[in-house]
């Protein structure tokens, strides 16, 4: 059931996507659809070894080979070292990777590439490459990576740490745990998973040697940023253009500068031809990973459930190289404490390399491994004092107007309580005593978790911050167009904004044209990206000022249509009308009026609307996710009969749209959570769940019996229309919610991942 | 890397025998295509260089008669599936074939009864039916006991000039019911473990022949023959007690370690699955 | 080898390696774009097409096994600009995100409902297990469903 909220017409109401069609009838086009005369294919050549150094490679039988037509290694790249997720000045994520590699750092690492006429050719090519290897030893726990006398992976990163946060300090958690009347503590293992987006990885670069111009159409989350590192890590002084069309999924996976993307272009460059290199599905689930983390969390209370100190120790298996591990790692923590206030901790957050493969961002970015340790210890910490569970957070959450630690801002909105009251009566969280003494087989539970989580980047990095903007063209014939810079991961950002503009002219839809159906960093204005739950507020917020720019340019010529006095003239759009708010007899049609501004007037030209918001605030969000489970105590088996998701969203811009991001984050949770595993074969380094018989994804038979999604308006004054993000915090609470449902089921607390039967049967001593 | 030379429709017995022997090993029989897919894209069918599809020699039939059930080579699993879905005396076949959509649309019988995997579903089923296999060769036809058929992983009793054409079933007696029934870590999945049971029952619900086979818990897939001696002789009601049958099947599997799940986890499941499927049967 | 395919009603005379898999053929040498790969061989559902009525992955089926075999793509289920009525249900619903996987759901349901209606989330849910997607969490897609079953759209 989906609770009724006010419309306010377009805004709010559950619009059919402007890309619908396209997507139930086939004709969205995608990356991987493209095709360009003489394209060539590209394959790359990967390392078969965790870690070693390249001694001798002798390419020239693999060119000789009739059909292929390019063939780069290492070699013949730009050498410097790069940091494949951003670049600018006060990056400080370490620029470890390379764009071919001559000491590969784990099994798939890419040494070199072949361009071929098809991808038959260019595949039986890698065979003929011939490379003499000096094989490293490899490590792959993070335990035994830091040791002395451990291979070094980088030679910057001693010990193998990428580096080492100890910066969350408050108080002092001794004298905290001495005043505490309870103690809890725990040890949490999350697992490494792979974003599994149903598009695989892949680019297609074409490089015109007349005009001597590169564009790149990439499975990319960050057009932008890519174009611009493509330009310096290549080292090209040429124009590029990078091309996204929306995305067969992301996740967070799809930000690098790959080595596709690398050797695309370069060979591009070299044959004078496009060159279309995209992965194999094997190939995709080893480019990047989620990082597996062991957390130490150790929480103390007061009598009355006050928390009085938190210590913990996260540590991240980051695998071969950085990416982005400092913030990664970071975030486990800070959302922590946008949580929960604490009265004194201490934090402490390491990233470690390992010979695997290289973590990356992934929807939550680091809070859903926080969260499963947090909440389930939380929980733990409950039952010890003989608290009621949601109480605890209750009591103990950040509240509207606390500062919260890592933005040093006050907290804006918090619907948590909301959302715990609706989710407690909705599962009916009373009947957890009894649910939890039946007996037989099958056992039954109740369990819960909350999360907090951003909306955007802003305020996350020192080094850079937000930005996006907005450009809104009035046009003669009554319709706008807006142009944004945003990235469509297939979460359906162009119609949201498009509603926004709609809203703001007060349009019906088909009025509003949003001008292309891809991200373009030609003909678009800069976004950084679609990442960090930030489309809505920062694309939303510089499309509603964008437009309210436009509106500003067109008083002048409405005080003429309308005979008003510019300087006391409030304008009202409704309905294709513009109306003069303190008269509405008093209007004229938009379209006449827009006609007359841009063509008839005195002072003619097109209005254009622009806004770039760099935003001051993060506006946080705030969830409570209920499960019940059965677990069968036979098998191990978990079933979950129903499943509430009560979501502080601030303002559901889409409905339809909403639900569907707090649905999909769910079982995709519940992926994590129950059945998904990168799992490396220590002898080999080699990943062996590389295909869909062996890397479960959840299926709609592995779907919760009962799905309740409910979403919570706080309407934040911050973001447009209210509305703060919902991308990635579905996905946070349910990894803690579970297994908090299938301890109050079985009686025996699982602390690591995935809960597999086997887990579920050897924690009740039954295998 | 998978590349072919031929794709070739045979139109007869005889050109399927002739194109295999003019390959000499090189030419393999393709039905459905699914599993042949798997292979290829594994890498495992990187010598064949001629497929010979099946499709037109009319293999694709549930022909009943007196005393025998016929099921060509080529008949899909959906077929079987909805032909006998209903039908509790051949419970194991229906459920054994109701794989998911794509697959079951596809994949025949012919194609997962002679690869020798011990994973696929319907050779377990069969084989809990005294099962027949027709083959064609260059000797002729000949008859071969499907409880003879499977030597090791991947390896059979096939000859490399032989093909399948037909299954064929005993027709089951009155009292039969049969049940097939399988374990996934998750909802979708090669099976852990998977047991069919085909039992004849007398009037007063007494076992008087059973046939229990066990697929995914070894090297090939099996019957557990003391467990069925064990079985005859018991009245099928709610008060039995089975586990002298169970610990006679948990004593002849040999379930390894693998990606999906432990040995151990495989003989607690068999020990629970067997434990089900018997307790159903009544 | 040169083949004949009859997919959405037309004829198509092509010249094939005799290893193509259906899915890749359509896309390449017919250009019907709508096919998804999403894996390397037959797991996840995104190139599921109609073959004689029963739906099937593409990328598992030679395309020479489907000579002389009615084949139907998601670009064969409109007629003369109106939507089917599942692509329908699917539009209204919004049962898709990134929408990669649905023509192969759709084909997949297409399929297997065979126009049937009164299906239960259960039999939704078997007839889709073949289709992976990443996006949805599948909760649209049964709802579309249903609303299809029930001979129209709820809005």
């Amino acid at each position: 059931m989906k609770e009724d909220h006010e419309c306010l017409g377009v805004v709010g109401s559950r619009v059919v996507r402007v890309d619908g069609l396209d997507k139930v009838l086939g004709r969205q086009q995608y990356a991987f659809d493209l095709s360009q005369p003489g394209m060539l294919h590209a394959k790359i050549f990967r390392s078969p070894y965790p870690h070693a150094k390249v001694r001798k490679i002798d390419t020239s039988k693999a060119e000789a080979m009739p059909g292929v037509k390019a063939v780069i290694t290492f070699n013949d790249v730009p050498k410097n070292k790069y940091n494949p997720w951003l670049d600018c000045p006060h990056w400080v994520e370490p620029r470890d990777r390379e764009v071919l590699t001559g000491h590969p750092r784990y099994v798939g690492d890419g040494i070199a590439a072949v361009a071929a006429i098809d991808e038959n050719t260019a595949t039986k090519a890698l065979d003929l490459i011939r490379v003499e290897f000096e094989k490293l030893s490899a490590v792959y726990d993070v335990e035994e990576a830091v040791k002395e006398g451990a291979p070094l992976l980088h030679r910057k990163a001693e010990n193998n740490i990428v580096g080492v946060n100890q910066s969350w300090v408050k108080g002092d958690v001794s004298e905290g745990f001495e005043e505490a009347d309870v103690v809890v503590s725990g040890t949490y293992e999350t697992q490494d998973i792979q974003h599994v987006p149903m598009e695989r990885y892949g680019t297609l670069a074409t490089y015109d040697p007349f005009s001597k111009k590169m564009t790149v159409y990439s499975t990319t989350q960050n057009a932008f940023p890519l174009m611009s590192r493509i330009s310096h890590v290549l080292e090209f002084d040429f124009p590029i253009r990078v091309i996204a069309f929306p995305l067969g999924g992301a996740f967070g996976g799809k930000h690098e500068l790959f080595q596709h993307d690398a050797a695309a272009c370069l060979l591009s460059i070299k044959t004078g031809k496009p060159v279309r290199c995209f992965l194999t599905r094997e190939e995709s689930f080893t480019i990047n990973k989620r990082y597996g983390a062991k957390i130490d969390l150790k929480l103390g209370a007061k009598r009355d459930g006050t928390f009085v100190a938190c210590e913990g120790k996260l540590i991240a298996n980051a695998g071969a190289y950085a990416i982005n591990t400092l913030a990664n790692m970071a975030i486990p923590f800070d959302m922590m404490l946008s949580l929960y206030r604490f009265e004194n901790y201490k934090f402490e957050a390491i990233g470690v390399y390992t010979n695997g493969i290289p973590n990356t961002p992934f929807r939550g970015f680091g809070n859903p491994q926080g969260k499963f340790a947090l909440e389930q210890l939380v929980d733990e910490l409950a039952e010890e004092l003989g608290i009621d569970r949601p109480e605890i957070t209750i009591k103990n959450m950040i509240r509207a107007g606390d500062i919260i630690p890592w933005t040093a801002k006050k907290c804006s909105t918090t619907g948590l309580i909301e959302c715990i009251e609706i989710g407690r009566e909705r599962i009916g969280w009373s009947r957890r005593r009894d649910l939890s003494t039946s007996k037989g087989v099958t056992k039954r539970g109740i369990g819960m978790a909350c999360m907090a989580h951003v909306t955007s980047c802003a305020l996350l990095s020192e080094g850079w911050n937000e930005s996006s903007a907005s450009i809104i063209k009035l046009n003669s014939d009554g319709t706008v167009t807006l142009v944004t810079g945003a990235s469509d991961n297939g979460q359906g950002i162009f119609t949201t904004l498009s509603q926004v503009v709609a809203e703001e002219f007060g349009l019906p839809m088909e009025k509003v044209i949003y001008s292309q159906k891809y991200t373009d960093t030609e003909t678009q204005p800069w976004d950084w990206g679609n990442f960090g739950s930030r489309s809505m507020y920062m694309v939303g917020t510089s499309t509603k000022l964008a437009c309210q720019d436009a509106k500003n340019k067109l008083l002048p010529f409405a005080s003429v249509k309308l005979n008003s006095d510019p300087s006391a003239l409030h304008l009202e759009f409704k309905d294709g009308n513009v109306y003069d708010k303190a008269n509405s007899h008093n209007c004229v049609s938009f379209a006449e009026l827009v006609h007359f501004a841009n063509e008839t007037s005195q002072q003619p030209g097109q209005i254009l609307g622009f806004y770039n918001f760099v935003p001051t605030e993060n506006p946080m969000v705030y969830a409570a996710q209920f499960v019940e489970v059965e677990v069968n105590t036979d098998t191990g088996e978990i079933r979950i009969p129903k499943f509430v998701a009560v979501h502080d969203v601030g303002k559901a811009i889409n409905p339809t749209i909403v639900e569907g991001q707090i649905e999909g984050g769910i079982i995709q949770g519940l992926g994590q959570t129950l059945m998904e595993e990168l799992k490396i074969d220590k002898d080999t380094g080699k990943y062996m769940s590389t295909d869909f018989l062996n890397y479960h994804v959840p299926r709609s038979t592995d779907i919760p019996l009962e799905l309740k999604v409910i979403y919570v308006e706080t309407l934040d004054p911050h973001g447009p229309y209210g509305a703060k993000s919902v991308g990635e915090a579905p996905m946070v609470p349910t990894l803690a919610a579970v297994a908090n449902a299938v301890y109050n089921a079985i009686g025996v607390r699982i602390y690591e991942l995935p809960i597999t039967p086997e887990r579920i049967l050897k924690a009740l001593d039954k295998i | 890397m998978f590349e072919l030379d031929e794709y070739v429709k045979a139109n007869s017995i005889d050109e399927v025998i002739s194109i295999m022997k003019e390959n000499k090993g090189a030419a393999k029989i393709v039905s459905g295509g699914t599993l042949i897919h798997e292979l290829a894209g594994r890498g495992m069918l990187d010598n064949v260089k001629v497929l010979i599809d099946l499709q037109r020699l009319g293999l694709n039939y549930v022909k009943e008669e007196d005393d025998l059930i016929r099921i060509g080579a080529m008949t899909t699993h959906s077929k079987i599936h909805e032909h006998y879905k209903d039908e509790p005396r051949y419970g194991a076949l229906a459920e054994a074939a109701n794989l998911i959509p794509q697959i079951r649309n596809a994949a025949t019988i012919g194609g997962c009864v002679c690869p020798g995997i011990p994973w696929l579903e319907l050779p377990v089923a069969l084989l809990s039916y005294d099962s027949k296999l027709v083959v064609q060769g260059t000797e002729g036809e000949r008859l071969i006991n499907l409880n003879e058929f499977y030597l090791d992983y991947l390896y059979t009793t096939l000859q490399p000039m032989e093909f399948l054409t037909e299954i064929r079933i005993p027709k089951p007696v009155d009292g039969t019911i049969s049940k097939h029934i399988s374990h996934r870590i998750t909802t979708v999945g090669v099976p852990i473990v998977s047991v069919a049971v085909t039992v004849v029952k007398d009037a007063k619900n007494m076992c008087t022949d059973a046939r229990i086979a066990i697929g995914s818990a070894g090297r090939v897939v099996m019957r557990a023959e003391k467990a069925e001696e064990r079985l005859k002789g018991k009245v099928l009601e709610p008060k039995q007690l089975f586990d002298d049958v169970v610990e006679a099947v948990l004593s002849k599997i040999k379930p390894i370690n693998d990606m999906l799940a432990t040995e151990t986890y495989r003989k607690h499941i068999c020990k629970i699955l067997v434990q089900k499927v018997l307790e159903e049967l009544e | 080898m040169k083949i004949t395919l009859n997919v959405n009603d037309e004829i198509h005379k092509i010249d094939i390696r005799p290893q193509d898999n259906l899915a890749d053929v359509l896309r390449e040498e017919l250009n019907l774009k709508g096919t998804k790969r999403g894996c390397d061989y037959g797991g996840c559902g995104a190139c599921t097409v109609v073959v004689d009525g029963k739906s099937v992955y593409g990328c598992a089926t030679f395309a020479a096994s489907a000579e002389g075999k009615k084949i139907i793509t998601i670009e064969g289920l409109s007629k003369n600009g109106e939507l089917h009525p599942l692509q329908r249900a699917f539009l209204d619903n919004g049962a898709y995100q990134c929408g990669f996987c649905t023509p192969g759901m759709i084909m997949t349901l297409y399929g297997s409902l065979n126009g049937r209606k009164d299906t239960s989330e259960n039999q939704i849910k078997d007839a889709i297990r073949g289709n992976i997607c990443r996006c949805t969490g599948y909760v649209k897609i049964i709802e579309a469903v249903l609303d299809y079953s029930k001979g129209g759209s709820r809005r």
